[in-house]
């Protein structure tokens, strides 16, 4: 049925309400979302002044005192290890002497570098029977790297040499 | 007709303080709280740092009869008097005499080494109780080489020995 008189078109009231509410809304959460980042912002750039005031003051008397003592004594107890570790017992090289010398032969003068394990003796014995036991004797020692007999002579009637003994590591374990 | 202005109006001024001011402030406090993140974690390094050498303090302060030891074994000073001393109560106990005394610092390194020359007399038998003197004091020393020959006369031997000990 056709009407003679149209109505207004009128908005529905819950509509323009909305938007109106909505747009009030938005505008007072973008106000208070810029005031608090600004406050959160404010106050995070009084932590960085405040965390960049005690970097810059750097070590107090106390901290630097404690860092001293405690790495003081780590370089000590390292310096003490390494130096422990390269000490070597000077007794076992005299103690394999005694073991393996011959009755008759006599050292008159040692020599010993302990840190390159090396002994040179300067002996004497009776005839060249007792020099090649005593040679023999070192023969097939694990404690020796190596040995070296030298300079035998016959003086007054006796056998003068020297022998070089060059030690193993093994000795000191 | 009023209201149609007031709700675009509102509209609009959301979005310029949102794109004007929001943004902005939104952009620097993200920065400013990156840079407050890399200085807390330097901070809570050195936190962590000192919180850790006071622990390790507090371990080490347990251990002082070991410190003293390590104190003595390796002194502050070259301390050569402590030292020839050392050297001299060694040798009497091994029934050795100390009969000259010398050393010489290195001081090139921040651990210094004291090279002294040692000639002791006396029996054989006492030379390897001085040996074993020396690697049980309480001072740090080697042996670094030894020298001696057997005596004209009598049993009295002279042993010539460099030693080495450390200090700061």
């Amino acid at each position: 049925m056709l009407e003679i008189i149209p109505k207004t078109q009128v908005q529905p009231f819950l509509l323009r309400s909305l938007v109106l509410y909505l747009g009030v809304f938005f505008l007072a959460f973008s106000l208070i979302g810029f005031f608090v980042l600004q406050m959160l912002a404010s106050n995070a750039q009084e932590s960085i002044a405040e965390a960049e005031d005690v970097l810059r003051a750097g070590k107090t008397s106390q901290e630097r005192k404690l860092e001293n003592t405690v790495l003081g004594y780590r370089n000590k107890i390292q310096d003490f290890s390494s130096f422990v570790a390269g000490q070597k017992d000077a007794v076992p090289f005299f103690v394999f002497v005694e073991e393996v010398t011959h009755p008759q032969v006599f050292f008159r003068e040692a020599s010993l570098t302990v840190f390159e394990n090396r002994m040179v003796l300067k002996g004497v014995t009776t005839d060249f029977r007792s020099l090649g036991e005593q040679a023999a004797s070192l023969e097939g020692r694990e404690e020796l790297v190596s040995w070296k007999l030298s300079e035998v002579s016959l003086a007054k009637g006796q056998v003068v040499f020297t022998l070089e003994l060059l030690f193993s590591s093994k000795l000191f374990q | 007709m009023k209201k149609p202005f007031l709700v675009i109006g509102l509209w609009v001024a959301a979005v310029i303080v949102l794109v004007f001011w929001g943004w902005p402030a939104f952009q620097e406090y993200s920065l400013t709280n990156e840079a407050l993140g890399v200085l807390s974690s330097e901070l809570e390094s050195r936190e962590n740092y000192f919180s850790e050498l006071a622990s390790l303090n507090s371990e080490l302060q347990k251990q002082e009869e070991g410190l003293s030891r390590l104190d003595a074994a390796l002194p502050d000073t070259p301390a050569l008097p402590q030292l020839y001393d050392a050297l001299q109560d060694i040798a009497a106990s091994s029934g050795l005499v100390l009969s000259s005394v010398s050393s010489v610092v290195q001081e090139d390194a921040s651990l210094k080494s004291i090279d002294a020359s040692v000639t002791l007399e006396g029996p054989y038998a006492s030379l390897k109780e001085f040996l074993k003197g020396v690697q049980q004091s309480s001072r740090l020393m080697a042996v670094q080489s030894l020298d001696f020959a057997t005596p004209k006369e009598g049993s009295r031997f002279e042993f010539h020995i460099k030693l080495r000990a450390a200090s700061y």
